[in-house]
């Protein structure tokens, strides 16, 4: 509250803001081949899987989430007062999928839940579709639909 | 906070703090706020999704396409890079370079958000809103039968004419606005028959979803007069659909006179505009949930960065933009950052994943 506007601007410098600035036309190639290889991993998903396509466009996101924060956020050139104050931040942004893992990792309960039922209506529906071409599709349904009202 | 009144005139000022700008300062903690945001969201979409077997992934259910979201990262990438020069202009005092930077910056927040408004369409037009999904097959049934009744007017007219008749028995006006609805019901009724056959069957559930599709596709065709294009993937479901949309073309052509067919043409070629392919999605309404709830927040920080760049904009194009600005500048360009940054991890979680 007591620096003036001329202190002010003259500790942004101090802090290095100016003086070492990266090459920011070099982040954006490597931002730029890193969003191109996340796009072949996902055309190339068929052959390396679904799980592994997952992991690797993760690491590249979080690749590219550091080249950003590092590079155009600057803080690379900040002082040490970034890891007092993102500390804090990043332990309560992972506190709250840390408190919701036992709904991801366990399955505790049975899902009854309709979606279960037209999931496996639809999979038969498939299934069928491919052994018997041409069939009505009454062959496939045996339980009669029901009214719309 | 007072230590400057009470220090020597001649002392150095005080610093209290971390040694960087206040406004800076409190940039980041904002920035930390919305870390846990999005966070939030992130940890709620993973949940929702490993916990949702058959979650809808392929791109010809989803509409989600990929070249967009990567399209639209390259742009949000561009516009960080633009930024950064913009705010490096600023610390060499060129402050016509840095409007240039600010200009190019606002522009491709434009382009951002033109692309998402043409994802965004899709999501309409193919009716993947929340609650709109329909999840089982009854469902999907019991949805084109509620639209169709829709289609025509002739449902809401008929309760507007009830209206009409308990509210002002015998009163003034009355007679000559039922004289006009009746003539109109007259004309929509012919409408109405042409599809009733589907909606009694769809009512009675003697129809099935694929053969339902079929004729709602043949109805199409007959109102607008061109065989209108539909989305299957299926060679079995085109077989089922086609057989359905032949059968019914035939049964339409026999039922309905030259005459109706060219009346339906003229006045009634885009009825079926509210009435939606039926087709069924497992788990698609809370992926519709999901999708708008982040994509959404993310867009309403793309505008609130791009007010940012039209506040210094309009300083730059009116010659007042100066030393002063030049912390705004870093300021926005942190916050505008941190949009590119959870954009970078949106386009994977929900264009690739």
């Amino acid at each position: 509250m007591t620096h003036t506007p001329a202190t002010t601007h003259g500790d942004s410098h101090a802090a290095g803001a100016h003086h070492a600035h990266p090459n920011y036309i070099a982040i954006f190639g490597i931002l730029i081949l890193l969003t191109l290889a996340s796009v072949v991993a996902d055309s190339v998903g068929g052959t390396i899987g679904k799980v592994m396509v997952g992991l690797i466009v993760l690491v590249i996101a979080s690749l590219k989430a550091m080249c950003v924060m590092m590079y155009f956020m600057h803080l690379k050139f900040e002082g040490a007062w970034k890891y007092a104050l993102l500390a804090p931040t990043i332990i309560l942004a992972l506190a709250v999928p840390a408190a919701l893992s036992p709904d991801i990792a366990f399955k505790y309960y049975d899902l009854q839940v309709p979606q279960q039922k037209a999931k496996v209506e639809q999979d038969a529906e498939h299934a069928a579709g491919a052994k018997h071409p041409g069939e009505g599709e009454e062959v496939k349904h045996p339980e009669t639909p029901k009214p719309a009202h | 906070m007072t230590h400057g009144s009470h220090a020597p005139a001649h002392s150095p000022p005080l610093k209290m703090g971390v040694p960087i700008p206040n406004g800076k300062l409190g940039m980041w903690l904002f920035l930390g706020t919305e870390i846990m945001f999005f966070t939030a969201f992130i940890g709620t979409y993973i949940v929702l999704r490993m916990g949702s077997d058959g979650w809808p992934t392929d791109p010809n259910v989803t509409h989600i396409r990929v070249a967009l979201g990567a399209i639209n990262t390259f742009v949000l990438i561009c516009s960080s890079v633009s930024v950064v020069l913009a705010h490096e202009a600023m610390g060499l005092r060129n402050y016509q370079r840095a409007t240039r930077w600010l200009g190019i910056t606002t522009v491709l927040a434009f382009v951002f958000l033109g692309i998402k408004s043409v994802e965004y369409a899709g999501k309409f037009e193919h009716d993947i809103l929340p609650g709109h999904v329909s999840e089982s097959q009854e469902a999907a049934r019991d949805k084109l039968y509620k639209e169709l009744d829709k289609a025509c007017g002739a449902t809401a007219l008929r309760s507007e004419q009830a209206k009409i008749r308990n509210a002002s028995a015998g009163g003034k006006g009355a007679d000559g606005r039922l004289a006009g609805i009746d003539a109109r019901l007259t004309e929509l009724g012919k409408v109405e028959a042409s599809y009733g056959p589907l909606k009694n069957d769809l009512k009675a559930g003697t129809v099935t979803l694929l053969e339902s599709r079929g004729r709602l596709a043949a109805l199409k065709d007959f109102f607008s007069g061109h065989t209108v294009h539909l989305e299957t993937h299926d060679a079995h479901e085109v077989e089922v659909i086609e057989a359905a949309r032949k059968k019914e073309t035939e049964a339409l052509t026999a039922r309905i006179s030259e005459e109706d067919k060219a009346l339906f043409r003229k006045n009634y070629a885009d009825i079926f505009t509210g009435v939606h392919d039926p087709h069924v999605i497992v788990y698609g309404n809370t992926f519709a949930s999901i999708y708008f709830t982040m994509t959404g927040f993310h867009a309403i920080h793309v505008i609130v960065g791009m007010i940012m760049f039209g506040m210094l904009l309009f300083r730059g194009v009116t010659n007042t933009l100066g030393p002063d600005q030049e912390l705004f500048v870093e300021n926005a360009g942190l916050y505008w950052h941190f949009v590119d940054l959870v954009w970078i991890f949106l386009f994977p979680m929900l264009y690739i994943i």
